[in-house]
C-alpha cells in the first residue's frame, strides 16, 4: 500500500470508530468526498473532536509519529483540512514529510 | 466547495443583538439576555474594562445569513503567575441542531484568542469537547455554609430527620474580638487596592479583583443589589461581598456570600464579625464558593463548614425556585494556552475562583 492509502486507512479507522458512537443518521461516509466541516457535516461537536483525536492517534500507531490537527490554521479562509476526508489526508501526507 | 457554504464568524453587536436573543430563546425562554441592560453590562462593559480591544467575548456563527451558533464569554482579566493576562470566562455555548459542529468552530476561536479560558458549572458534554481542544484542569469547588436560623434552615434541606436538625443546630462561630468593626462601603478604595495586589500574589491563577473590577461586578451590577463592606481587625482588615436571596414560595432568605477578600489568618478573626452583623437579619443561612485552600481554611477555622453531600445534609443549592440540584459543589475549569503552562499551574487549590465570578451568580427569569 502507498502511503496516501495508509493515511486514508487510519481516517476511516477513525470514522468507524465514531461512527460506533452515533446514531445511524448522523454517521460519516467512508468516502474521500465525505464532508468533515463542522455545520455541513453530520458531526456535532463532540462527534468532530471524537474525529479528530482518533485520526492523531491512528497516524500515531500508523506512523509512529505525532502530528496535531488542532491549530490555527484548522479553519482558514482558504479551507484549512477540514474540508473533505480528502483535504485531510492531503494535509496529514503535508506533515507527515 | 463554496466557502460561503461553510459558514463566517462575527462578533455580537448592536445591529444583531435582537436576532441573537431570538436565537436564544429557542434554548432558553424569557432569559436574562432579554434585559438589554443586563446583557450590555455582563459581555461589552466587561470587555472595555479587562482592555479587551479585539473583540467582546460574545461570537455568532452565521451561516446562509441566519446565526447557527452562539458562543458567549465574558472577556476578564487575569492575573497569572505576576501577570495580568487578559483571557475570558466562557458562559453559554448553543447551536442549531439542523448545523451541528458550528458550536466546535465558536469554542474554537474562544480558545484560539484567549490564552485562559475558564468554564463554571460546565455540563459534562463540554468537558468532553473542551478536554479534547486543549488542556483543561476540571475541577470541584468547595462549598461553605454556615446557619443563621437552624429551622429555617431546615426548611431548606430535604430531609426532617433529626441528625439533620442537629447538625444545622450546630454553632461554632466566636463572638467577635475586642478591636474589630464592619463598615459597609460603596466603593473600593486605595487600601483595597493595596489589599489586593498584595494577596493576588498568593494565588497561581486568579480573576483580577482590583477596584475597578469590583466596583464593575457589585457595585454597578443592573439587577442585584450586592452588599460589600471592610471588616477591621487590629491586625489589618478584610473585605466581605454578599447578596440577599429571597427563596421563593417560603418566607426564609439565605445570604450568597460572593467575596472574601483578606489574608488568611485576618479573615479567620474578620469573619465573626460579618456573622454578628448578619445574625440580626432574620436569615436562614450564608454560602460561600471559593476555590483556593487558604481562604476556604480560614473560613473553616472562622466557623463555617464544608457542606457534606451525604443523604440527611441535602441543603439546596439553588434557590430560585428551590431546586434540589445534587451538585453541592461548583464545577469549574481553566485551559491556558500551552507556552504558560507549568506544573504549578495544575494545583488548582492555588487559584482563587468565587462564585461571583463568571456568570454563577446570575439573575434567573423569575427576578427580572
Amino acid at each position: 500500500m502507498t502511503r496516501a492509502n495508509d493515511i486514508l486507512a487510519a481516517i476511516f479507522d477513525a470514522i468507524d470508530e465514531v461512527n460506533q458512537q452515533l446514531p445511524e443518521d448522523q454517521r460519516l461516509g467512508k468516502s474521500g468526498e465525505a464532508l468533515l466541516t463542522p455545520g455541513l457535516s453530520k458531526l456535532d461537536s463532540l462527534g468532530f473532536i471524537n474525529l479528530v483525536v482518533t485520526v492523531e492517534q491512528n497516524i500515531q500507531q500508523s506512523f509512529d509519529k505525532t502530528i496535531t490537527l488542532t491549530n490555527d490554521e484548522m479553519f482558514s479562509e482558504s479551507g484549512g483540512p477540514f474540508g473533505t476526508v480528502q483535504t485531510l489526508a492531503d494535509h496529514i501526507a503535508l506533515l507527515l514529510d | 466547495m463554496n466557502m460561503s457554504d461553510s459558514g463566517t464568524i462575527i462578533s455580537i453587536s448592536d445591529d444583531n443583538y435582537s436576532e441573537a436573543v431570538q436565537f436564544l430563546d429557542r434554548f432558553k425562554s424569557n432569559n436574562v439576555w432579554r434585559n438589554n441592560q443586563f446583557f450590555d453590562w455582563q459581555y461589552n462593559s466587561s470587555a472595555v474594562l479587562a482592555g479587551s480591544d479585539e473583540d467582546n467575548g460574545t461570537f455568532l456563527f452565521i451561516q446562509d445569513g441566519h446565526i447557527a451558533a452562539i458562543s458567549m464569554a465574558v472577556k476578564t482579566r487575569f492575573h497569572f503567575k505576576g501577570k495580568l493576562i487578559v483571557g475570558a470566562w466562557h458562559t453559554e455555548w448553543f447551536s442549531k441542531k439542523t448545523v451541528p459542529g458550528t458550536g466546535f468552530r465558536l469554542i474554537w476561536e474562544q480558545l484560539r484568542r484567549n490564552p485562559i479560558l475558564c468554564t463554571s458549572g460546565q455540563s459534562l458534554y463540554a468537558a468532553n469537547v473542551l478536554l479534547r481542544m486543549r488542556k483543561h484542569v476540571w475541577f470541584e469547588a468547595e462549598r461553605l455554609f454556615v446557619v443563621f436560623n437552624a429551622k429555617a434552615a431546615l426548611d431548606l434541606t430535604f430531609s426532617s430527620e433529626d441528625q439533620t436538625k442537629a447538625f444545622l443546630q450546630l454553632q461554632g462561630i466566636p463572638r467577635p474580638e475586642m478591636g474589630t468593626d464592619l463598615e459597609l462601603i460603596d466603593q473600593f478604595d486605595d487600601q483595597y487596592e493595596d489589599l489586593w495586589i498584595r494577596l493576588r500574589d498568593r494565588f497561581v491563577l486568579s480573576t483580577d479583583r482590583s477596584a475597578s473590577y469590583m466596583r464593575w461586578r457589585y457595585l454597578d451590577h443592573p439587577i442585584f443589589e450586592y452588599q460589600c463592606c471592610r471588616c477591621r481587625t487590629r491586625n489589618g482588615q478584610v473585605f466581605f461581598v454578599w447578596r440577599v436571596e429571597q427563596v421563593p414560595e417560603t418566607p426564609h432568605r439565605v445570604i450568597r456570600i460572593c467575596e472574601a477578600i483578606g489574608e488568611p489568618e485576618i479573615l479567620v478573626v474578620a469573619f465573626p464579625v460579618l456573622y454578628d452583623y448578619l445574625s440580626d437579619g432574620g436569615y436562614a443561612f450564608a454560602d460561600f464558593f471559593c476555590s483556593n485552600a487558604s481562604v476556604n481554611g480560614a473560613l473553616v477555622a472562622a466557623g463555617m463548614r464544608p457542606v457534606i453531600t451525604m443523604h440527611g445534609l441535602d441543603l439546596a443549592r439553588l434557590f430560585s425556585p428551590l431546586s434540589d440540584d445534587p451538585r453541592k459543589r461548583l464545577n469549574y475549569s481553566y485551559s491556558l494556552q500551552p507556552s504558560l503552562e507549568d506544573p504549578a499551574c495544575f494545583q488548582y487549590s492555588n487559584t482563587c475562583f468565587t462564585k461571583g465570578d463568571t456568570n454563577q451568580d446570575i439573575p434567573n427569569p423569575f427576578s427580572t
